[in-house]
């Protein structure tokens, strides 16, 4: 063992080659709170990374302020470990991310490190492939119209806020209104899909616990393999918080460049904001609104820029950007809210009397749009839920008259009715997304009529069971024409219209539809 | 507003040069007074430090930092044989370069002949 050891460093000592040449050097002049301000280094270029040679290692910084006589770094590391008068060295290299297929089902840190405990990512770290985690955006003509859906498996989204690939769709709310439920339904979702994006998860300045407990559920239900998370909790320092989305977007560029599509969760961008504005007063930036620096809009803008659905002469690839952002008291007008509100291309607001009323996914309806996620909407979804949206907004109007209903007429009092059971219908638990063939029936099932007659507390067991029964009895002819070809033609709404009917009669007689197929099979 | 040792400076050389020559010392004294009154009196050596600097640049010189691990005799003035009459030399003992020599040149540039950089770049 020894022996070996002594070899190996003999080896290394015999073809140690070391030419000293003159080296730009800067000198830490100051030092405190993860910021550096550095002497020297003249030539230092805007967001460089720079080598500090502290006494026991070498610590990286990113080259932030250019000042006349200074350079105000913000350090990426163990910042204790350095001292006043330490020597630092630029690289000339920005900032960058090893990339690869490599990083699925890993959890990293914002420059790549793996935090799971699980071994290096890559064999070779000098051979993997970097990405720089600043980036232009791909220009106007390398990309192209949204068209192509991205399926969240949550039925009130699906159904009236459509995502596509290559979109930029807000979920904002207060806090515990279900913001990382919807974010982690459409990452589980995606394994239905057959064009399965890479899904990334950045946690900004969340619990780890927290983070754990995603690549728990992720792990447990199959999710991880095509899932990487990248994490700055909140105890990481603000330079890595407010690198992390920079990471998880230059991950899913590299599969977006690579012509997959890619989806990129920054949980959450009013975290991110905040460390900026921390980096920001520490490296003595004049503060603005909220004291957020001037350029907090540019920064989030250029971040979500990076999202786009590349045209088929540059691989046809996708990046959908799901930012989250969290409220105050449901103050959708203060400064980040309606920044990245203007910034994204939609919003899914959640409320939190909603979700408390036990609407869950707390989902505000008439504050929710998207913009452009329409031109991407399933077929077989966009007719069944053409209607969704205004026999919801008719119902919110006369909601406030539900308390006297016995006084209003006849038609008012179905619209209600309707409107009710609609509600009812868009309920979901979390972690239980549905196929975008299941949301299309059960969407139908109710804007058709059917569900009229049925009392609002059996709602979700008819549902179920319906989705049992067609699945048992009907899979090719309705789930199967359906997935096949992305809508609900007429041969196939008659034979839904058929196996609905069929099954009310067993619903209404009181059997259970697994007792009656198994009758049926016997 | 902070006050940097190069705005110190600065101030201090328009200062001294706006005022008759047999002033120039009460103008020294009153600066040092006013930078203690400031509560920057730490940073005098600095600004000492950039007059220093000023005063070569403008003479065509360079500021050569010479560093040894160990103390040296007469050796050291060897090197000012590499020199230009304008530069200005300081020697200084580093023992964390284990051995050899390092050459800072404006501290910004860097020549390092020394064994914990050789020692570094080996086992790091």
């Amino acid at each position: 063992m020894h022996y070996d050891l002594v070899e190996k460093l003999k080896k290394e000592i015999a073809g140690f080659r070391d030419e000293p040449a003159l080296e730009a050097v800067g000198t830490v002049v100051e030092t405190g709170d993860g910021i550096a301000k550095i002497s020297g280094l003249s030539r230092a270029q805007s967001q460089e990374l720079l080598k500090i040679e502290t006494a026991s290692s070498e610590v990286f910084a990113l080259a932030f302020n250019l000042e006349e006589h200074f350079i105000g770094a913000v350090i990426l590391g163990v910042a204790e470990a350095i001292k006043i008068g330490d020597r630092v060295r630029g690289t000339g290299n920005v900032l960058s991310i090893p990339v690869g297929k490599e990083l699925l089902g890993r959890v990293v840190d914002p420059l790549g490190e793996p935090l799971d405990g699980k071994g290096a990512i890559f064999k070779d770290n000098g051979e993997a492939e970097r990405y720089p985690l600043e980036k232009k955006a791909p220009s106007v003509v390398a990309r192209e119209s949204v068209n192509t859906p991205l399926h969240t498996g949550i039925k009130a989204i699906d159904a009236m806020i459509p995502i596509g690939r290559g979109q930029r769709e807000l979920i904002i709310g207060d806090r515990q209104t279900g913001k990382t439920s919807i974010a982690l339904d459409t990452i589980l979702n995606q394994k239905n899909e057959e064009n399965r994006p890479i899904c990334i998860y950045v946690a900004i300045g969340q619990k780890q616990s927290k983070v754990a407990r995603i690549a728990k559920i992720l792990e447990e239900q199959g999710a991880l393999k095509y899932t990487i998370i990248v994490s700055a909790s909140a105890s990481s320092p603000a330079s890595l918080q407010y690198l992390a989305p920079s990471a998880g977007c230059a991950i899913g560029e590299y599969f977006m460049d690579h012509g997959k599509d890619a989806l990129v969760i920054y949980d959450d961008l009013s975290k991110h904001a905040d460390a900026y504005r921390e980096l920001s007063l520490l490296l003595r930036r004049p503060p603005g609104r909220e004291a957020y620096p001037g350029d907090i809009f540019y920064l989030h803008s250029r971040l979500l820029e990076r999202a786009a659905k590349l045209n088929k002469e540059n691989g046809g690839g996708s990046l959908t950007a799901l930012p989250i952002i969290e409220t105050k008291l449901g103050d959708i007008s203060a400064y980040i809210p309606t920044n990245v509100i203007s910034i994204t291309d939609g919003q899914i607001y959640l409320e939190s009397n909603l979700f408390y009323k036990g609407v869950r996914p707390a989902l505000n309806v008439g504050l929710s749009v998207s913009r452009v996620g329409s031109a991407a909407q399933t077929k077989a979804i966009k007719k069944v839920a053409g209607r969704l949206r205004l026999e919801l907004a008719q119902f919110r109007e006369l909601e406030a008259f539900v308390q006297f209903a016995s006084d209003l007429d006849d038609a008012t009092k179905q619209k209600i009715h309707r409107g009710q059971i609609l509600t009812e219908v868009l309920k979901q638990a979390d972690l239980v997304p549905l196929r975008f063939t299941d949301e299309a029936v059960i969407l139908y099932v109710a804007l058709a009529g059917y569900l009229d007659d049925v009392p609002t507390q059996r709602i979700k067991d008819f549902e179920r069971e319906l989705l049992d029964y067609i699945e048992k009895m009907y899979d090719d002819a309705i789930f199967g024409a359906i997935s096949k070809s992305r809508t609900l033609d007429d041969a196939t709404e008659a034979t839904l219209k058929k196996a609905v009917e069929e099954f009310k009669r067993i619903f209404n007689n009181g059997h259970r539809t697994s007792s009656w197929t198994s009758d049926v099979q016997n | 507003m902070k006050y940097t040792p190069e705005i110190y400076a600065r101030a201090v050389r328009e200062a001294i040069d706006e005022a008759p020559v047999g002033e120039r010392d009460k103008v020294f004294k009153r600066f040092v007074q006013a930078v203690a009154r400031k509560g920057d009196a730490r940073k005098l050596p600095a600004v000492v430090r950039e007059l220093e600097r000023s005063d070569v640049h403008a003479k065509g010189g360079r500021m050569v930092t010479i560093e040894f691990a160990r103390t040296l005799g007469h050796e050291t003035s060897e090197f000012k044989s590499f020199l230009k009459p304008e530069d200005h030399l300081e020697n200084r003992v580093n023992p964390d370069l284990v051995a050899g020599v390092r050459i800072t040149i404006d501290e910004e540039r860097e020549l390092d002949f020394s064994l914990a950089r050789r020692l570094n770049k080996m086992f790091r």
